[in-house]
């Protein structure tokens, strides 16, 4: 078994380039069978040969034995004619050339066959000679004949004395029928060797050639571009089929692979395609004036944009892939909110407080899960993730705490003329009044607590309007010397019962300009009316302008109260009420200042104060010319 | 005891309020003082100890709910009434107003009348207790 195997493994390490080499052991093999072949002929017939020589000799030597005994008694009475019967009878003897008896002396009593073969032999040296203790054997070699003869002698002793000899020549075997025989046999076997070793070569030749061929082709080509292949494949016999399959195989592979390279060229278009989308769609994203923040599936951070990016003061690169509950750690209100039922699909909106750094913000965060796909609903009720929308709504809280103060400050507002009128009114129908006097200060004050929530309307309005948008200056050319007189004259009386003393200090050039008549007479009486309101008996109050290239000036000086430096601002804002004039019981809306400063802004001026406390106050209303 | 001549205290920044109240207490018989701001107020309360206390609530500074928070906290043992006069109050604070008896919300526009009967009941009340005393 071992030996099969290890003939299997040689055998299969045969291969095919081997073939030449096959092709030489085969001859070489072929050779050496020839050779062997040959050599055994040659000894075969060289077995033979000697064989026949031996035999020759062997039947030589009996026959001169013989013929010597014979011939003994015909010898020792010289009977020539008996002699001549017994060489007569030697002629039928296989290969005989002659056999003849010569006397003591030599001479030739009697002789058959070849005569004239015998003389030259006679006459010749031989070739070899040897003796054995009866006979003599010669070996001749006839040059007419080229034939060897055997030569045999033997003497013949009659009655104790040597009566004669007896001779006889035999032909040496000839070769030619031995080889004749032998090549016929061993010429065939060759032959047909020849034939199958020729047919054997050609088969494998036939087989192989082709196979080697193709090996050739193939492993030529396999380090080629499918474009360069180009093989020059066998078309017959089994290597043909192969290579045929071979060639449909790299032929449909071809075809495969156009295909594939045109899918991948489609693929590379839309690809690009996908891609230009999907960074536009990031760039709208990215534009979004709210905060997006994507949650996957996982709970993992997928898309944040800018506004996020800004509100949350964070960096998309720290955040991006990671668990919100990680990477934001300093907005755990985030974090909850995306957290708390998580696994609801709902919408949730919450609003959070934080500061970042750019101050305080309040912040409308919305929970909106994605849709579950039919694949993610399959494992329960998990959404595929979802997303955090985030708005400033700072602004928006501001303005509407301001509209909340605003209503508030304004029932507040209205409701206190309106309490006093009823108070007073309830008081004048019970008789608490009991005096004249007093009965005039509560019609007075009831007047003016009326007068006083007309005004206040008026205000409001006008500041509705300013805040709506609604109130549209409508400009014209005014006399602005005539309106500040206007004005003066207006609140004279008041300030005359008040012991307040009025100046006007008016230049002489002040131009005509190009401002709402009624509206900045709303601001005149306002200053005016402040001035004289905040000013103590005995004091005074100038109004002055003065005019430039662009724009004219008015000062409303007074020597009252003054206003302290931290409310400076305050006063300009509506509804607010110095502390000053809650102590000295001065009554007031709050509204006028604000009005008036709005008015100016909407001319395109404004309305500054300088003010010390204890001392007065100067507001400058500018206003520009055009 | 007879006529108890009760102390008011009316605090408000609006003086036609304090006028009228003080004129309506007065000619009832009740004594009454005036504060124009919740910090004058609470000098009054300390140094008078008034025995009503009429307030407004919003005010320059401290309101009045925050005074009449501070006056139970300084004087927790001092028996008044407290009055909040005011014409818009929030929820949470009317809650705490009229937790307790003593205290009593009267909105603006208020009648005079009600003023004075709400008082009149308190002094009835001690009056009763003191008489029960």
């Amino acid at each position: 078994m071992n030996l099969v195997n290890k003939l299997k493994v040689l055998l299969s390490g045969v291969r095919i380039e081997n073939s030449k080499t096959l092709s030489i052991i085969q001859v070489l093999v072929a050779v050496l069978f020839l050779t062997g072949v040959a050599l055994m002929c040659y000894v075969f017939v060289r077995n033979e040969w000697t064989a026949a020589v031996g035999h020759v000799i062997a039947g030589g030597e009996s026959l001169t034995d013989v013929a010597a005994g014979v011939c003994e008694e015909p010898l020792a009475r010289n009977d020539t004619l008996a002699l001549h019967s017994v060489v007569a009878r030697l002629k039928y003897e296989d290969r005989l050339a002659f056999a003849q008896v010569s006397d003591a002396h030599g001479a030739v009593l009697a002789r058959s066959g070849n005569a004239a073969l015998a003389e030259r032999l006679a006459a010749m040296s031989p070739v070899d000679s040897w003796e054995t203790p009866q006979t003599v054997h010669r070996t001749y070699h006839d040059p007419g004949t080229g034939t060897l003869y055997y030569t045999f002698e033997r003497p013949v002793i009659a009655n104790d004395e040597h009566a004669g000899t007896v001779q006889v020549a035999l032909r040496h075997p000839r070769l030619m029928p031995f080889i004749a025989s032998g090549m016929r046999r061993a010429g065939m076997g060759l032959f047909g060797v020849a034939l199958l070793l020729m047919l054997g070569n050609y088969f494998l030749h036939a087989c192989i050639g082709p196979l080697g061929r193709l090996k050739r082709q193939v492993l030529a080509a396999q380090d080629k571009e499918w474009e360069k292949l180009e093989l020059d494949l066998p078309s017959s016999g089994e290597a043909g089929e192969i290579a045929a399959g071979i060639d449909k195989i790299i032929s449909n592979l071809g075809t495969r692979y156009r295909t594939l390279a045109d899918c991948n060229r489609e693929l590379q278009v839309s690809n690009r395609v996908i891609l230009f989308e999907k960074r536009r769609t990031e760039s709208i994203i990215d534009g979004l004036s709210d905060g997006v923040l994507v949650t996957d599936a996982y709970g993992r951070i997928s898309l944040v944009n800018r506004e996020a990016e800004t509100l949350l003061q964070i960096d998309r690169k720290d955040v991006l892939g990671g668990v919100p509950g990680e990477v934001l750690p300093a907005r755990r209100e985030i974090v909850q909110f995306i957290g708390a039922d998580a696994q609801a699909a709902r919408r949730r909106t919450a609003e959070f407080d934080f500061s970042n750094g750019e101050g305080k913000k309040v912040v409308r965060a919305v929970w909106a899960p994605f849709a579950a796909t039919a694949a993610v609903a399959a494992q329960g009720d998990k959404p595929a993730g979802g997303m955090v929308l985030l708005r400033d709504v700072t602004q928006q809280k501001m303005e509407e705490q301001t509209r909340r103060d605003f209503i508030s400050n304004v029932v507040h507002e209205l409701r206190a003329p309106l309490s006093s009128i009823k108070s007073y009114v309830e008081m004048l129908i019970d008789n608490e009044a009991d005096t004249p006097e007093l009965r005039t200060e509560f019609f007075n004050t009831i007047n003016e607590e009326a007068d006083r929530l007309a005004r206040l309307i008026d205000n409001m309005l006008n500041i509705s309007k300013i805040e709506i948008g609604g109130l549209v200056l409508s400009k014209s050319s005014v006399k602005t010397r005539k309106l500040l007189e206007d004005a003066i004259s207006s609140v004279a009386g008041t300030a005359k019962g008040k012991n307040i003393k009025l100046t006007a200090n008016l230049p002489d050039d002040l131009p005509e300009a190009e401002l709402d008549k009624e509206m900045v007479r709303v601001v005149l009486m306002n200053l005016l009316g402040n001035a004289i309101k905040y000013t103590e008996p005995g004091g005074s109050v100038i109004l002055a302008g003065e005019v430039d290239a662009s724009e004219v000036k008015v000062h409303v000086i007074d020597t009252g109260w003054g206003i302290p430096p931290d409310e400076q601002e305050k006063v300009f804002q509506k509804f607010y009420r110095g502390k000053q004039t809650a102590k000295q019981k001065v009554t007031g809306n709050g509204l006028g200042l604000a009005l008036a400063k709005e008015i100016a802004c909407l001319h395109g001026g404004d309305l500054r104060l300088q003010s010390e406390e204890g001392k007065g106050s100067k507001f400058t209303l500018s206003l520009p010319l055009r | 005891m007879e006529f108890e001549q009760l102390l008011v205290l009316t605090v408000d920044d609006d003086p036609c309020v304090s006028r009228v109240v003080q004129l309506k207490l007065e000619n009832a018989g009740y004594r009454v003082v005036k504060a124009v701001t919740a910090e004058e107020a609470m000098g009054k309360i300390q140094q008078l100890k008034p025995d009503i206390i009429i307030t407004d609530v919003k005010m320059p500074g401290m309101s009045g709910i925050e005074l009449c928070r501070q006056c139970e906290q300084v004087l927790p043992t001092h028996e008044c009434m407290m009055i909040v006069l005011t014409s818009q109050l929030d929820e949470q604070s009317k809650q705490w107003v009229e937790s307790r008896p003593n205290r009593r919300y009267i909105p603006k526009p208020f009648s005079p009348r009600r003023i004075l009967e709400t008082v009149n009941e308190y002094r009835a009340r001690r009056g009763l207790a003191c008489a029960a005393f």
